[in-house]
């Protein structure tokens, strides 16, 4: 088959990449410290409060930065364990990282880098062929795999770069680009290996006039992925499934598999900010589209269609509105954000034969039929938060207080067989954190609760078969199940002789359980340096 | 006034959020209409199940046809389907048999017609074949204990003498070639029952199993410990002579007469994977007169020199359509005269399963097995390989 994972460093997307490298490299280069304020570890917490352009992805709004410029370089670990989960998810999983992100100033440039390497295992993994199930499309590869001892093995990078300039008086412009790239792999039959790529660009402006900012920016992604499944036992063939949506699939016996994923999405992302003297707001509304498309081909001796075939599209529209208004007054720093965000899918179903095509020398093709329309989902969430940070002095937090309120909606249909899935949600949370300040030491804790609460959920298959008992309704179980979280956490800084950064040691602990007794526990170590 | 643009702008994008259109699937009627010969009795054409199976995502729907032979489908989603009938009745103290299939293409309303062909029970039938062969301890294919079984379903004795097993040309994973040719089936291999007459019976409820290598499989230094049966008893054996030898002889299995072997090796092998779709035949005369049947009914592709037999529906003694999978059913090969439906092993290759008959009844002892001439409900698709046996 013509294996169609494109080259990353094909055209557009080497250009996306240098950009990136350029912009992440320039950070990870120990450069002098540029910041005016003290930082702790609270200072990215604060960041977008500061600053409420952040909470939009226009990197014009870097440019709204206060003096506070934090850096910060750490070591990660987190375990992830327990019962309460996707039916795609792992029992466990162990997460380790290495990352450096900074702001910056240089001139009257304001920068953003970010670099991040990241390895996890994930265990106990059943029936999932592709890196993320839970990436919001029906059009999943699985096969029939259950096993304990299976091991999802992950190695990603990520290099993100931002920064804004003025253009005048009036006009800053920006550039953000972020590149992600990784291999996952399992240790099983069928043995998957992914490649996954993901890259975005976003160039923006700001305008000012007085006490009121517009900002505009465009947006274009690209998502790959590129699945080879292979299985290592000689001679052996194995059924591959290939999902449309609420438990309809399509499935093939074979010995290996090949599909690609490919999404591009395009938008935009509108914002007007008021800024006067202890009040700062900032609305805007962002809108993109996306197309994924599938392909699916398999590599045999005697291959009936070797060939690239043509499984689905998927159509995707996405719509955020959302609002920030930020009071500073004194010590008080206060934050309302609301949020409301739609978004819609279609999905089509590409009807093909495998013919001797007189158009193409007799040679066995995939010919297209038809395309049909059979999948829907719409989802809507929109949240209410509200963050009082009281501060100690030169913008170092000194207690903190979250409250927050979250409803969702989700509908997902299939037409013949008609299958549909409804649920409602929502989700009450509380978090507080209080530093304690010893000499130039500070010892933080931390805690969070939260509260999920099904309205509603209604399952209604009109064909059952095993993938919708296996996979679909546990997983409308596990996403309409109510469950409690309790988190602690803690942290200490100490300051480094001679510098203004800190050492720093962070744990957080987390623990959910669900109301038909089903727990989950997640672990969080974080060291390293920030500055 | 900026601000308020703004509002608008944002309701606007709202407004066409929420307007967003649902999916736009297409469903379509089917209307079948069954076309009966007019020995079916009257009575027998009403509430006939007729079965719609989507050739892709492998699901069926069924319904029963009026007293006008009439059904309709409503609500099919676009794509490949095969129709199928399969009805029983009993006429004249036997049972007769009607089946019909027929491939729809559904991208609009169809209105169509399924032919029907009304047979009656075989008395020699192939009860079971196991081509999916199984892997070695190590994991290497072996396929050399692939079998056809053969039973007698009638209450009389019958012989086998000058009966042959044939192979189709085709393994259906493409249109198939000879489709020209009308009445007739295209094969690539006849082996045939040595005897004149009268030297190869089978008794009522026997079976014969005529094996590729009459060996025992799990035992032999040559076979495969993995295998699932042990063809030592075989009666008859594929054996493809060479002066120098390859293929094995057993002394104690009758060899089969090679007539045709279109594509000859050191040995027969089918399909592993399932295609090798294959009949029983009599082609009528004595050895001599059958070789030289064959030798004037020989027809080849364009461009090649590699010739196929071709044997009449009417030789035909009994079938089994044998595809990769239900996709590959759109290429059955044999017409619904000789095979209304078709099977497959659908653990796949080298799993060690084979295609068997379902029993229909047991008389005094001595297993019926259903044979509708239709290989869809015929056959068990999974079945554990166990020649010479008779159990439900």
């Amino acid at each position: 088959m013509q294996h169609q994972n494109h080259g990353l460093m094909n055209g557009r997307y080497f250009y996306i990449l240098l950009l990136t490298l350029l912009f992440a490299a320039g950070f990870a280069r120990g450069q002098r410290q540029d910041s005016t304020s003290a930082v702790s570890l609270n200072s990215f917490y604060l960041m977008p409060v500061l600053n409420p352009w952040l909470i939009s992805d226009n990197p014009a709004g870097l440019s709204q930065n206060t003096a506070l410029r934090p850096g910060e370089m750490a070591l990660g670990f987190a375990n992830e364990t327990g019962d309460f989960k996707h039916v795609l998810q792992g029992k466990t999983i162990q997460h380790y990282s290495f990352e450096t992100k900074q702001y910056k100033k240089i001139k009257k440039t304001s920068l953003y880098g970010l670099f991040s390497y990241e390895k996890s295992f994930e265990k106990s993994l059943n029936y999932s062929e592709v890196n993320d199930p839970y990436r919001v499309t029906p059009y999943l590869l699985i096969d029939t795999m259950k096993m304990d001892g299976n091991t999802y093995d992950r190695e990603f990078l990520k290099l993100d770069g931002r920064f804004s300039t003025p253009l005048n008086k009036n006009i800053s412009w920006g550039i953000a680009s972020a590149f992600k790239v990784g291999l996952a792999s399992q240790n099983r039959d069928p043995r998957p290996k992914n490649k996954v790529l993901n890259l975005s660009v976003s160039p923006g402006l700001l305008f000012s006039y007085s006490k009121v900012r517009f900002g505009l920016n465009l947006i274009y992604g690209y998502y790959n992925e590129d699945i080879s499944a292979m299985i290592v036992r000689a001679n052996t063939q194995m059924a591959f499934f290939s999902l449309h949506g609420l438990g309809t699939y399509i499935y093939h016996v074979t010995d290996s598999y090949y599909r690609l994923y490919k999404q591009n999405n395009f938008g935009f992302n509108a914002q007007i900010n008021f800024h006067s003297g202890w009040v700062n707001s900032l609305t805007g509304a962002k809108l993109t589209f996306s197309k994924e498309t599938v392909l699916d081909g398999r590599g045999e001796a005697n291959a009936s269609w070797a060939h690239i075939k043509n499984c689905s599209e998927l159509q995707g529209i996405h719509l955020k509105i959302y609002h920030t208004l930020v009071i500073h007054r004194g010590s008080f720093l206060q934050r309302f954000l609301v949020d409301l965000n739609i978004r819609q899918q279609l999905g089509t179903e590409i009807i093909q034969r495998l013919e001797n095509d007189p158009n193409h020398n007799y040679m066995e093709n995939w010919v297209t039929y038809g395309k049909d329309q059979k999948y829907g989902f719409y989802l809507l969430t929109t949240n209410l938060f509200y963050r009082l940070i009281k501060l100690k002095d030169n913008l170092i937090s000194n207690f903190s207080l979250d409250g927050g309120i979250s409803y969702f909606f989700s509908e997902k249909e299939y037409f013949i067989p008609n299958q549909k899935e409804k649920d409602k949600n929502m989700i009450l949370s509380l978090r507080f954190d209080k530093s304690f300040f010893f000499n130039k030491n500070v010892l933080s804790i931390m805690g969070t609760f939260r509260y999920k609460r099904n309205l509603s959920g209604i399952l209604d298959m009109e064909d059952t078969n095993f993938m919708v008992s296996k996979i679909i309704v546990p997983d409308f179980e596990y996403l309409t199940r109510n469950y409690t979280l309790f988190g602690m956490g803690l942290s200490y800084e100490i300051p480094l002789k001679k510098s203004r950064s800190k050492y720093f040691i962070k744990t957080q602990l987390e623990y959910i359980r669900a109301n038909n007794n089903s727990t989950r526990t997640l672990l969080n170590v974080k060291t390293g340096i920030i500055f | 006034m900026i601000m308020k643009r703004f509002v608008i702008g944002i309701f606007v994008m709202v407004l066409f959020s929420s307007c967003l259109k649902t999916p736009d699937f297409q469903s379509y009627t089917v209307n079948l209409t069954v076309a009966f010969d007019d020995e079916v009795p009257i009575q027998e054409r009403d509430s006939i199940k007729v079965s719609l199976t989507n050739l892709t995502k492998n699901y069926s729907k069924t319904g029963y046809t009026d007293a006008d032979g009439k059904i309709s489908f409503t609500n099919m989603e676009p794509g490949f389907y095969s129709a199928s009938l399969s009805h029983t009745f009993v006429a004249n103290g036997g049972n007769d048999y009607l089946n019909g299939l027929k491939k729809i293409d559904i991208f609009s309303t169809v209105n169509d017609t399924i032919h029907t062909i009304l047979s009656k029970s075989n008395a020699v039938i192939i009860k079971e074949f196991y081509y999916s062969g199984c892997l070695t301890p190590a994991g290497k294919y072996y396929s050399s204990d692939q079998y056809i079984e053969v039973y007698n379903n009638s209450a009389t004795i019958q012989y086998l003498d000058g009966m042959s097993l044939v192979e189709d040309e085709s393994y259906a994973i493409s249109p198939y070639y000879f489709s020209y040719i009308k009445d007739s089936i295209v094969v690539r291999m006849i082996w045939s029952f040595p005897g004149t007459g009268k030297k190869y019976p089978i008794l009522p409820g026997q079976n014969i199993v005529i094996a590729r290598d009459a060996i025992n499989h799990r035992s032999d230094p040559n076979g495969n410990p993995l295998s699932p049966v042990n063809l030592g008893n075989a009666e008859f054996e594929f054996y493809v002579y060479h002066v120098s030898g390859g293929d094995f002889d057993s002394p104690t299995s009758v060899n089969m007469i090679e007539d045709l072997f279109t594509f000859r090796g050191s040995d027969i092998a089918f399909h592993t994977r399932g295609g090798s779709a294959i009949a029983l035949v009599k082609i009528p005369g004595d050895s001599a007169e059958r070789k030289q049947y064959i030798d004037n009914h020989l027809v080849a592709k364009a461009g090649s020199n590699r010739y196929y037999g071709i044997i009449p529906d009417s030789y035909v003694i009994d079938a089994v359509e044998v595809t990769w999978d239900e996709a590959h059913a759109i290429y059955k090969r044999f017409p619904v005269e000789i095979d209304a439906g078709y099977t497959y092993v659908s653990a796949g290759s080298h799993s060690g399963k084979c295609i068997r008959r379902k029993v229909k009844e047991v008389i005094n002892n001595r297993f019926i097995y259903q044979d509708t001439n239709n290989s869809c409900n015929d056959f068990l698709k999974n079945a554990t390989p166990k020649p010479w046996v008779n159990e439900w």
